[in-house]
């Protein structure tokens, strides 16, 4: 289980002017100002849930994994993560924790991953026995078997993905942390990596704290997610109760030759957006039957669909209704 | 027996990739030496030739060549992993990666370094051993052995001097231009450029305070048969700056780990 309570982290970031004069003057004066990453924060994970935290950039999402991995101090504030302080940094505590940062490599880049998984295996002190069977079930499953000797940077992006996946799960982590794993890969890829996650954290129980920004992994990998927001955790709760509680709008979609402006009189509508002849209007669920009996005695429309509005969408809004 | 082992295999993963490129291999492993011994060399053959002398300070050319072919690969192989090899890690945030290992970092990195080392330890080895069978030279194994111990020892120094310095990445972020200082340093008071018998007495005397000369020049005056050098007193000499780099390498790491924000990256 991990327990957070009342964490709050604080950095100096260096402010400099633009231009040479700026640069000039940061050689002899710095400036800084106090940046409040974390602003008490408390978050509680039980054994084997898997968590979304999603926010802006610069929201805190990262300084809080950071923390919780131990690869940073906390600030004050109590940090418990399966019984170990993290920045005690215990070997024990090490050994049951796996970082997988979308952006950044494990894997060394001009040897094949098998090597980067031989050095791991020493690191981890992994059974033999253990790290073959590892090995070939996690292979097998992300479907690289065949690439396991090629040098790293000879792989797609979506190939190192999966081979990063393989590093970080070598050693049957208890807790995952997922920095953006699906970052910059191609919609298979992605699919791929989300349907993977999903079945290793069904399989193995395992606790995963997952951040990224795309939220079609967020929606199929996680049903709690903590939305942070300048340091801060403004919701902690189940995907669909923020959906159900700030998803008042719904998506109307038609095919249509009449002219923008005319639709866009309808006072109904949020926001009007046109794609060759296929129009979308954002409005509130309450008004759509209305909106479209109108509309149908005003012009002449094709393809009529109406849809919710997506997570990103909901979560942009709470945001918003957040900040007013 | 956990970091003997972490040792080891970094050592390996490290020389697997050193042996990735063969190009950059063999032109890293002979180029750099070849050139300096060449270039140096001819500097001092112009000086003999200007002087009208067959031998300056006791060196003929023959023994400049081998001189500078000495403290050539000598200097590879104190430097190992060169410059960046700690704070381009902690520049570009890998260092979250060995952070989150269950494992000493600096055992990691010394293997790393270590590798290179041993590359260029081979090269001086087996060149003095073909070159005493096909030129004759009169390098004693005995001579040799303890001048390779020596390097050996001075490359661990210097690592743990050198991880000092990366470690002010934790603070500077770019320490690029310090790294290249301290090697520029190690190549003056090593006797890279000029040998340090060349040098006024006081100077001799300054430099003998520092780890620099029991690291590059009295190792290759050891190989070089010069009795005026003990291999007991450089090894202990040694020993007692790994002592004092030992500590501090800990102490700088300790407080730059707490340091340590990552803002960014």
């Amino acid at each position: 289980m991990i327990e957070i309570n009342n964490l709050s982290k604080s950095f100096s970031v260096q402010l400099k002017k633009p231009g040479i004069l700026g640069s000039l003057k940061s050689l002899i004066k710095r400036e800084y100002v106090e940046k409040h990453a974390l602003k008490n924060v408390s978050l509680k994970i039980e054994s084997g849930e898997i968590i979304g935290l999603i926010g802006a950039n610069g929201a805190g999402k990262t300084t809080l994994v950071k923390i919780l991995s131990g690869i940073i101090s906390k600030g004050s504030g109590n940090v418990d993560v399966n019984g170990f302080d993290p920045w005690k940094r215990n070997h024990q505590f090490k050994k049951m924790l796996s970082l997988i940062m979308g952006q950044k490599a494990q894997l060394w880049w001009d040897l094949p991953a098998s090597d980067g998984f031989l050095l791991l295996k020493e690191i981890y002190q992994i059974p033999q026995k253990r790290f073959d069977a590892n090995i070939k079930n996690l292979s097998t499953r992300l479907d690289v078997v065949d690439i396991l000797n090629t040098p790293v940077r000879k792989l797609s992006l979506g190939e190192r993905m999966k081979m990063e996946l393989i590093a970080a799960l070598l050693h049957d982590p208890k807790v995952i942390f997922l920095d953006e794993p699906t970052i910059g890969l191609d919609l298979s890829s992605q699919k791929a990596v989300r349907n993977f996650i999903n079945e290793y954290r069904k399989e193995r129980e395992t606790t995963i704290i997952l951040t990224s920004h795309y939220m079609k992994d967020i929606e199929q990998l996680c049903s709690r997610i903590a939305l942070m927001n300048d340091g801060e955790i403004i919701y902690d709760g189940g995907i669909d109760e923020i959906r159900h509680k700030f998803a008042s709008d719904s998506i109307l979609s038609f095919e249509t030759s009449t002219s923008l402006e005319a639709i866009e009189k309808l006072s109904s509508c949020e926001k009007v957006t046109v794609n060759g002849k296929r129009v979308e209007i954002l409005l509130p669920k309450n008004s759509v039957s209305k909106t479209l009996r109108s509309l149908l005695t005003q012009f002449e429309l094709e393809n009529i669909n109406t849809q919710d509005v997506d997570i990103e969408t909901v979560i942009e809004k709470y945001l918003l209704n957040e900040k007013s | 027996m956990k970091n003997l082992r972490i040792f080891y295999h970094s050592f390996l993963i490290k020389m697997r990739e050193i042996l990735a490129y063969r190009l950059e291999f063999l032109a890293g492993f002979f180029g750099p030496i070849a050139i300096n011994t060449v270039v140096l060399t001819m500097l001092w053959s112009s000086i003999l030739k200007y002087q009208g002398v067959d031998h300056i300070n006791g060196m003929s050319l023959s023994g400049f060549v081998m001189y500078y072919y000495l403290v050539s690969v000598g200097q590879r192989v104190l430097i190992g992993a060169g410059i960046g090899y700690i704070s381009r890690d902690i520049y570009y945030g890998e260092i979250n990666k060995y952070l989150i290992y269950p494992l000493n970092f600096q055992v990691f990195k010394w293997g790393t370094y270590f590798a290179p080392t041993v590359t260029y330890l081979l090269q001086l080895l087996l060149f003095i051993v073909l070159h005493k069978v096909f030129w004759g030279n009169s390098i004693e194994f005995v001579d040799l052995s303890q001048g390779a111990i020596l390097l050996l020892l001075g490359a661990y120094c210097y690592f743990l001097i050198m991880n000092s310095i990366e470690y002010l990445a934790f603070w500077f972020e770019n320490i690029w231009s310090l790294g290249v200082s301290l090697r520029a340093f190690l190549e003056f008071a090593g006797g890279f450029f000029i040998p340090l018998s060349f040098f006024p007495d006081a100077v001799q005397r300054f430099l003998n305070f520092t780890p620099f000369p029991a690291m590059l020049y009295r190792p290759v005056q050891i190989i070089l048969g010069n009795e005026s050098y003990s291999f007991l007193s450089c090894a202990l000499l040694l020993l007692f700056w790994i002592l004092i780099f030992f500590c501090l390498d800990r102490f700088v790491w300790k407080l730059g780990r707490e340091n340590y924000t990552g803002v960014g990256i």
